[in-house]
């Protein structure tokens, strides 16, 4: 039996969902777009039921990509029961996207959830009599402390059992005329359609609407039909004759009506509203001058604990990942398999596992910021700083997370609405300088600017950023014109997010960049490895220079020779297409110096001597810290650009123009360094 | 003995700002057939120009296009009570309360939110 879930963003569907799904659940992507799609089995009393998570919407109007897909759902495939997660402390609201289910004549059952905050606020609610008047059973449930699962699910059963709620005979009054006009065209559809997919009032009221896209999903001959062609537009006339502000004011008016209606019935307060808590925490948290300098100081907490705290697991991995190869080196006899296994893949794939630790701690803290509520008011604190680069408010997060790693923050961007606004997101976030740069930098700048390596670090993180805000405005007013979602984004009141649902929406998101980044990590690091293995001359590997990658990494430096570049360098920057923190151990094994690849305040230790000693001037060094800040993102974030975009087209372009980008700005470094007389 | 505090500092710091500064006042048409600058007769005039604390409702969302459609599924129909909670720190968006909930709005669509005083 198939159940979806449905509901606004913010009324905790995705708890709900969590609780009654618990482990059981699978992630996937909605066909043929970049939107989630969770599924998960929950067993009731023998019987298998397959919930599916939708995205949250607020209406089924068809405005953006996400209500497209839940109204397409729920007239194409259709689930045997739908359960409407409403959001018991913001009842007017979310009960319009109630009424049009209703209309839509689903088998509904209610989840009334936060039935605690809205007890708390002082209200009571005659759950049985809005049962009576939607037609609907409404359950009462608390998903983050688990209550109320028992009777959904036996409500649910019910329902389904039943066939259908009652919901389709409960209608909404829409005035005189504009009944007159729903049941001409009610009239004139019977006759021209059969065995219809939804109720013939519905359609005729998305038709009045204006909805085209309704008509091709369920009646689409009648697309074409020139009666409906000259029908429709008389009726829309007389109804704007008589409705000057509009057909949408009315439609929208009459079921807030239905709504008011129904919650005078049901709702009653006995002590005042205590909301104004939110509110007084807010004067604080977004206040004209303190807001901005306390969010950064949250955004601040959050990285230092992600270093911190992570610190010390991650040197136990470190560890453990070390262990792991010299032991498995020590079993297996020497030869190509020994070296693939320990060199190769625990190598390749122990150094991504390595940041675990960190990336729980991130969507930990980014969890907590979400469910808290807080996420929202940095939205809103950030937004005009956002609009002028092109960006949308919710765009901030994601940016910022972009300093400890690209692969997150391009998964973060799943919270904007808009595709345009996720697509510049990703674009610009891989020129922000992430964490497995600074390996490079500290190498680079301790070796060539030995006193001043610290600021010379800080300023390739200044011009990161502003290379993102300049692609960002530049990408806006070219590639990306139209204008992006409008704001109108709720906010919602503060909640004390539990452990529980904060460290499951964590395990969610970790786990999901562990296998898929895990997987194409291991088929990357094999494969450098092969082409730095091979071709073997006497049964020995290669030098450095002969085999595959080498003579790649000679083939091109003609392209990057202008920058002054040796061909270490070059293949350094082939083999930090995996991950850029590769740079350095690649050169460490090009020179001969091994694993020690530290440089010290003062510029020593044996890879900076040998850096120093190849004959790179430091024009030519700082070209190579701008040209890895800026080129082709490392293979996880393209995994994931691809990923999130689904499109090979933007994940190429993300490659092409970095790149381009890249020895665009290294070029010019040199050149103008040169003729200031810095350079070689 | 209050000539000497400047109160319009005092009430900056403790939150209780003024909204944006309303338009010029050009009394031409503006860009939703809207005159800028002039309220009309009965008191009507946008929500970006409401201040703080201002006793309003919406007489009726101007514009069109999706948002159009958007805000009034969000519960921003004509007779509802609003108040404007506050600005952000860069004047943009604003904060306002609307049935029960908290939206935030930037001030372009703010502009298409017509409102007029309730009546004490």
């Amino acid at each position: 039996m198939r159940v979806g879930l449905v509901g606004n963003p913010n009324s905790g569907k995705t708890t709900l969902f969590n609780e009654l799904t618990g482990a059981h659940q699978k992630v996937g992507n909605w066909p043929g777009v970049t939107v989630e799609k969770k599924e998960g089995m929950r067993r009731y009393r023998d019987r298998d039921l397959l919930f599916c998570d939708l995205p949250g919407t607020y209406s089924l109007s068809a405005f953006s990509l996400e209500e497209t897909l839940v109204r397409d759902y729920l007239i194409l495939d259709p689930p045997d029961v739908i359960v409407q997660v409403v959001d018991g402390s913001n009842l007017e609201r979310n009960l319009y996207l109630t009424v049009q289910l209703i209309e839509l004549g689903v088998p509904l059952v209610i989840a009334l959830n936060m039935y605690d905050e809205l007890q708390a606020r002082g209200y009571q609610l005659d759950a049985k009599l809005l049962s009576e008047l939607i037609g609907a059973p409404v359950i009462s449930t608390v998903a983050s402390k688990g209550y109320g699962t028992e009777p959904l699910l036996a409500a649910v059963a019910q329902t389904a059992q039943a066939g259908s709620s009652r919901s389709g005979e409960i209608r909404v009054n829409y005035g005189l005329e504009l009944e007159k006009e729903i049941s001409a065209l009610e009239l004139w559809l019977q006759g021209h359609v059969q065995n219809l997919a939804v109720p013939l009032r519905w359609l005729a009221i998305r038709l009045l609407e204006g909805d085209r896209d309704a008509l091709l999903k369920v009646a689409p001959d009648l697309v074409g039909n020139d009666e409906r062609q000259k029908l429709l537009p008389r009726s829309q006339d007389r109804l704007k004759k008589l409705y000057p502000e509009g057909l949408e004011t009315l439609i929208a008016d009459r079921r807030y009506g239905f709504i008011a209606g129904a919650l005078q019935e049901t709702l009653k307060r006995s002590i005042p509203d205590r909301r104004e808590y939110s509110e007084k925490i807010d004067r604080f948290l977004t206040h004209r001058l303190l807001g901005m300098p306390l969010f950064l100081l949250f955004l601040w907490l959050l990285f230092q604990a992600t270093f911190r705290f992570g610190a010390a697991p991650m040197g136990w991995i470190e560890t453990a990942v070390a262990w792991l190869g010299t032991s498995l080196g020590g079993i297996l006899p020497a030869g190509p398999l020994n070296d693939l296994i320990v060199n190769g893949i625990i190598g390749g794939v122990g150094g991504v596992v390595v940041f675990l630790p960190n990336i729980l701690i991130l969507f930990l803290g980014i969890s907590l910021l979400e469910d808290s509520g807080y996420m929202a008011r940095a939205a809103f604190l950030m937004d005009k700083l956002m609009h002028a680069i092109g960006l949308h408010g919710k765009s901030f997060i994601p940016l910022i997370m972009g300093f400890g790693c690209g692969v997150p923050a391009i998964m973060a961007t799943r919270t904007l609405e808009s595709r345009r606004d996720r697509l510049l997101t990703i674009l610009i976030i891989p020129l922000i300088s992430c964490s497995a740069r600074l390996p490079v930098y500290i190498l680079f700048a301790g070796t060539f600017f030995p006193h001043r390596a610290g600021n010379v670090i800080f300023l390739l993180y200044i011009f990161g950023v502003l290379m993102a805000i300049g692609a960002g405005k530049l990408f806006s007013i070219s590639l990306l014109r139209a204008k992006g979602a409008p704001f109108v984004m709720e906010l919602p009141p503060y909640r004390m997010p539990t452990l529980r649902t904060s460290v499951r929406h964590m395990w969610d998101r970790a786990s999901q960049y562990l296998r898929k980044m895990g997987t194409v990590i291991l088929a990357a690091s094999v494969i450098v490895w092969f082409l730095g293995a091979f071709p073997r001359s006497n049964g020995e590997a290669p030098r450095a220079a002969d085999s595959f990658i080498g003579q790649f990494g000679q083939a091109i430096s003609p392209a990057l020779d202008p920058l002054g570049f040796n061909w270490q360098l070059d293949v350094s920057l082939l083999t930090g297409l995996v991950a850029k923190e590769v740079v350095v151990s690649t050169m460490g094994v090009l020179y001969g110096v091994g694993e020690d690849n530290s440089a010290d305040a003062h510029g020593g230790g044996a890879l900076p001597t040998a850096l120093r000693g190849s004959g790179i001037s430091p024009l030519s060094a700082l070209a190579f810290m701008l040209f890895v800040l800026l080129y082709s993102p490392c293979l996880a974030a393209i995994t994931a650009i691809w990923r999130e975009t689904g499109s090979w087209k933007w994940t190429l372009f993300s490659v092409g123009y970095q790149t381009a980008l890249a020895w665009g700005i290294a070029y010019a470094v040199v050149k103008i360094g040169s003729m200031a007389g810095l350079g070689p | 003995m209050h000539k000497g505090i400047n109160w319009r500092f005092f009430n900056v710091l403790l939150g209780r700002s003024a909204g944006a500064k309303p338009q010029p006042a050009t009394g031409a048409p503006g860009r939703f057939g809207y005159r800028w600058g002039r309220q009309q007769a009965d008191g009507e005039k946008p929500l970006s120009h409401c201040h703080e604390g201002d006793n309003i409702f919406i007489r009726r969302v101007a514009g069109g296009g999706p948002i159009h459609r958007r805000l009034l599924e969000m519960g921003l129909i004509p007779g509802t009570p609003i108040r404007v909670i506050k600005y952000a720190p860069l004047k943009d968006p604003l904060e306002c309360e609307v049935k029960g909930y908290h939206v935030a709005l930037r001030v372009a669509e703010a502009q298409m939110i017509i409102v007029a005083p309730a009546s004490p």
